[in-house]
């Protein structure tokens, strides 16, 4: 089968989304998606089209036998986990997560290490967490956001390229209007590098956030073709405070 | 809680709260589940048929997505959506597995579809739903009726055509032509 003929990704897509692949058919088509981010997101678009049918049907309370289950199964495994303030700050939440995924323990416990994850009566806190994945939904990259002064860290699973007349550009993704909008350019050999108080703003805005490869002649507006990863930002601070 | 409620909910919280998720924040996690258990438990539970499967299927739903949050990003689509389509996928890989035989899924099927689950025959409003409404109205009924039935009930061609008693290249034209006529409507 011709899996570049549009028709045919078309076909397979609307399948898909609809529930109508199966067996070997759909594990094919699964292993093909999962290196065609624009077969991705052709069957995201399906899928987008479809989904008013689901949330139009009637809903069903679950037993309330299934929440409890769920919530054993989610458990912390720390006391501190459940602290209902700070609860990024404990060395032992972050260790927790380093079966789940090694990246963001790794660097979270790293910054516990160095010190710069706020102790009691330190000034610095960190405010936003970006766990940020690459084209095969792999988590690649972690940003961290720290105030007083406010700067942004960057650790990466492996290291971010780094090509003549290119930069690497942050932006977010504003989560009223979906557009991406320019944050910062990511200074070369750094990981972590200060930002004024517009871009420290913006992060406000943030449902997401994206890192692009861009020639450094290129307008800042959008991140264009090279986008390489995109994940979801967290104010900490902001649910730190929800009740 | 109603589907009207979950269909108008600020995704952007819905999309904060699998941020968590990622992060192993269990309060998140408990409020995403408080917040779409009734939608997803309705889902799969048209799919397979019986309470007890549903519970089986939805807790591993969620499971699923407490693992996976950190692969959620935009580029996936709305959070429902994503929830939505892990909850459909799960449901009909149950049917599929090796508890459910083609005999005793047989027993299952309807042969008509619940007024409730036609947008044609229901008055749910919403702009996505008017629009997908308008679409579905362009298809002829048995091509409408065989697509609601697959989406719901997680039904197969094969299982259609038996069903309905057509041959079973009619209902794959149906269906390709049906999501084709559905995709040109809802981008004009």
């Amino acid at each position: 089968m011709k899996y570049d003929d549009p028709l045919l990704r078309e076909q397979l897509a609307g399948e898909y989304a609809l529930g109508s692949l199966h067996g070997a058919a759909r594990a094919r088509f699964e292993r093909l998606m999962a290196d065609d981010p624009a077969l991705r997101r052709l069957v995201v678009e399906y899928q987008e089209d479809l989904t008013p049918l689901s949330l139009s049907a009637p809903d069903v309370i679950p037993p309330s036998r299934l929440r409890a289950a769920l919530e054993q199964a989610t458990k912390p495994t720390t006391r501190a986990d459940t602290a209902p303030q700070k609860w990024w700050q404990h060395l032992g939440f972050w260790r927790s997560l380093a079966t789940a995924n090694g990246l963001i323990a790794a660097a979270l416990i790293a910054v516990v290490a160095v010190g710069v994850l706020p102790q009691e009566d330190a000034e610095s806190e960190l405010v936003y967490v970006g766990v940020l994945s690459d084209a095969q939904s792999k988590p690649g990259v972690a940003v961290m956001a720290y105030n007083r002064p406010n700067r942004l860290e960057i650790a990466a699973k492996t290291p971010l390229p780094a090509e003549s007349g290119k930069e690497l550009r942050l932006w977010i993704r504003d989560r009223d209007t979906d557009q991406p909008v320019f944050l910062a350019a990511i200074p070369a050999d750094q990981t972590t590098f200060e930002i004024p108080d517009g871009p420290w703003k913006l992060l406000r805005r943030a449902k997401a956030l994206i890192v692009s490869l861009n020639d450094m002649s290129e307008a800042q507006t959008a991140p264009g073709s090279q986008v390489l990863y995109e994940g979801v930002c967290v104010n900490l601070k902001k649910w730190s405070e929800t009740p | 809680m109603t589907s009207r409620s979950i269909a108008s909910q600020d995704q952007t919280q819905l999309a904060t709260l699998i941020g968590r998720c990622a992060l192993r924040d269990q309060k998140a996690f408990l409020s995403l589940y408080d917040a779409t258990s009734a939608k997803l438990f309705g889902v799969v539970l048209r799919i397979v048929n019986r309470e007890h499967w549903a519970e089986e299927v939805v807790q591993d739903v969620y499971l699923k997505v407490w693992n996976a949050a950190d692969s959620y990003n935009a580029s996936r689509g709305q959070p429902m959506t994503w929830l939505i389509n892990i909850a459909r996928n799960r449901a009909i890989d149950f049917l599929r597995s090796a508890e459910h035989a083609a005999a005793q899924r047989s027993d299952l099927l309807d042969e008509t579809l619940p007024s409730a689950l036609d947008p044609l025959k229901t008055t749910e409003t919403g702009s996505e739903m008017e629009r997908l409404r308008r679409c579905l109205e362009e298809l002829n009924e048995s091509q409408r009726l065989c697509i609601l039935k697959i989406y719901h009930h997680g039904y197969t061609p094969t299982e259609v055509s038996r069903n309905d008693n057509r041959p079973i290249g009619t209902v794959k034209t149906w269906v390709r032509r049906g999501l084709e006529q559905i995709r040109k409507c809802m981008r004009r």
